[in-house]
């Protein structure tokens, strides 16, 4: 006569149902289990590691000296990435993610200048021109006197930093408070 | 037995400890360096507002509280408001006493919402395209069509909607019946401004002419 062990082996079972026997076995070792629940628990609660609360893009960082006191109009130059365009007052003006707006002349259908605006996100419409972000600023350009095309005004330090793209915080080393000081984050880079 | 059954309760602490991190390297993909930013800021009767976490702002004084930044905002002037887009909701809010006037969920999922002259269009980010059309002084009653292609962007102006899809442009009236279409190469944006029409695509910026209610002159635009 064969004798038969209690706990069948793959061979003779389902796999399936032979880990459902182990674990049932398992967990009628009292210390084992409890070792294991214990264990799951600190894995499940475990702190947050810092590549789950930080950003793992890196910002490219440009001083106020760069962003607000140098011109804001430049020669015309070729597209990028573009996302957006409006046609206002005979200007067609297209947004270059992160770099600036084309403004072309509908009437001859030429790009007339490049409007500079690092870190620009969004352009909206008004009654003769557009209005940018640029990074933390408002930044307006259209019609003014005989130009059909100027820089307007800015409002300065009105919106929040650009934040990362996955949702993320920024990482502690490109906090406006460590950083290096009267920067601004002009786009996010992986 | 137990020997394996323990290195197999091992390996699998092993592995679910590893799921619980995630790598710096699993997220956005590399090559796309364009992102998709919240409404960052608003103009109403020409003046630039800006879009915080927490609320619409002038100077400091908070104007309007906001739970969550909207998607994307248009501000019609003729009807004095704004329209806020949250992805699966739309809120109006009437900027003379900044107090919303209405509030309604989406079947689809929008961030992109354009108004002019008392009525508002937003598509849908999703495929199949899907387009609504609000009449913003009765926002209840609004017209809806769905495309069987992927609606990429739109403009909305006193006499025509345009909707531009990867591979067609329609022009249609302000009741989204169309009047003309056009084929295009992975259409990117539109802008239209009276009968002047420009249409970027992966082909390069084109402009069209519009006449009589149809596409006239196509140009390609250098």
């Amino acid at each position: 006569m064969v004798a038969v062990s209690k706990s069948s082996t793959p061979r003779n079972k389902p796999l399936l149902l032979y880990f459902e026997n182990e674990y049932f076995r398992l967990m009628r070792n009292r210390g084992l289990s409890s070792l294991l629940l214990a264990t799951l628990l600190v894995v499940s609660c475990a702190k947050v590691s810092d590549y789950d609360q930080y950003s793992a893009y890196y910002p490219d960082l440009m001083e106020h000296k760069y962003l607000r006191e140098f011109p804001f109009i430049g020669f015309p130059r070729n597209s990028t990435h573009e996302t957006q365009m409006e046609l206002v007052n005979g200007v067609l003006y297209i947004m270059d993610a992160y770099d600036g707006i084309h403004a072309l002349r509908n009437t001859d259908k030429r790009k007339v200048y490049f409007l500079i605006a690092p870190g620009c996100t969004q352009m909206t419409p008004y009654s003769s021109g557009i209005v940018s972000d640029r990074t933390v600023d408002l930044i307006t350009f259209g019609k003014k006197g005989n130009q059909t095309v100027d820089f307007v005004g800015q409002q300065l330090d009105v919106l929040d930093e650009l934040a990362p793209p996955d949702g993320k915080e920024i990482p502690p080393i490109f906090q406006r408070q460590n950083r290096q000081k009267n920067t601004e984050i002009i786009r996010w880079e992986k | 037995m137990g020997k394996i059954t323990r290195l197999l309760s091992i390996s699998l602490l092993v592995l679910l400890a590893a799921c619980r991190r995630d790598t710096p390297f699993s997220e956005t993909s590399v090559n796309d360096p364009v992102h998709f930013y919240p409404a960052r800021f608003c103009v109403v009767n020409d003046e630039a507002l800006p879009i915080r976490s927490n609320g619409i702002f002038r100077n400091s004084t908070l104007l309007y509280p906001l739970r969550d930044q909207p998607a994307h905002v248009s501000f019609d002037s003729l009807t004095q408001r704004l329209c806020l887009l949250y992805g699966t909701r739309v809120e109006l809010v009437d900027v003379n006493n900044w107090e919303m006037v209405y509030s309604a969920g989406l079947p689809f999922r929008s961030e992109k919402i354009k108004s002019k002259a008392g009525k508002a269009v937003l598509i849908s980010s999703d495929a199949p395209g899907t387009c609504r059309i609000l009449d913003l002084a009765h926002p209840e009653s609004f017209r809806e069509t769905a495309y069987d292609f992927m609606l990429t962007d739109m403009t909305i102006d006193s006499a025509h909607v345009t909707l531009l899809g990867k591979e067609q442009l329609l022009l249609c009236d302000r009741e989204l019946k169309i009047l003309s279409s056009v084929e295009v190469k992975g259409g990117k944006a539109v802008a239209k401004s009276g009968p002047d029409l420009y249409v970027l695509d992966t082909d390069g910026l084109w402009y069209y002419s519009i006449q009589n209610n149809s596409f006239h002159e196509k140009q390609a635009v250098h």
